[in-house]
């Protein structure tokens, strides 16, 4: 796991992200990302075309959806 | 008037999959362009998380929903007591066939006037008046 040396935040609040972490994360410029408190860290998280995140077929969802609607009625049964 | 749709967790994995259907597609660019309004409830995304966090890990679900999100303009909605009330009395109705999920979405739908898009293949074969009321538009996975 990548760990930068400290960072100084600035008067506007700005970092500057290590280039090593911006190569690893593919964080090029213009590239957008969201900070976003996550169980009471920061996490810095890509905005990315719905194109590139297009990894699985329609019928994977559907079996994964079935599976958890199984799942959640014989855990209701079982109450 | 602008028409308003709200989409479930089928609708939702269908347009993050390969092989998104055109009319998926479709309805989407037309939320993107705020010419449908597109409406959304939390327990559905967390459901859409979920899926995507099966089949390819924590970081792709946090990555897929903040683009999702960030990139389309969802109204996300509220769960207020007039929610809680007509969703439970359908789970009460239909505790056998229809998920606290589901009736959380028909209940939006009806209390907001919105289309309801799913890949659900059983909500209007389900017997009883307000369902029947419900405006749908069906996808297949």
């Amino acid at each position: 796991m990548a760990e930068s040396k400290p960072i100084l935040i600035n008067k506007k609040g700005m970092i500057t992200i290590p280039v090593d972490l911006r190569v690893k994360y593919r964080m090029l410029p213009g590239s957008r990302v969201s900070i976003i408190e996550v169980n009471g860290h920061l996490e810095i998280i890509p905005i990315v075309d719905i194109a590139e995140l297009r990894k699985h077929d329609a019928e994977d969802f559907e079996k994964s959806i079935e599976e958890s609607n199984k799942q959640e009625l014989a855990l209701e049964h079982d109450e | 008037m602008t028409s308003k749709a709200y989409l479930d967790t089928g609708v939702l994995t269908l347009f993050l999959a390969r092989n998104c259907p055109l009319k998926v597609q479709e309805l989407m660019d037309n939320i993107k362009k705020a010419k449908i309004e597109g409406h959304l409830l939390a327990p559905v995304l967390t459901e859409v998380f979920l899926h995507i966090c099966k089949l390819d890990g924590i970081d792709s679900a946090k990555i897929s929903m903040n683009s999702l999100l960030k990139q389309y303009p969802f109204k996300i909605g509220e769960q207020d007591t007039s929610l809680i009330i007509s969703a439970g009395i359908l789970k009460c109705q239909h505790r056998e066939t229809l998920s606290y999920v589901d009736c959380m979405s028909i209940a939006y739908c009806l209390n907001n006037n919105c289309v309801f898009h799913t890949t659900e293949k059983k909500i209007k074969k389900i017997p009883g008046n307000t369902l029947q009321k419900l405006d749908v538009v069906k996808y297949k996975f």
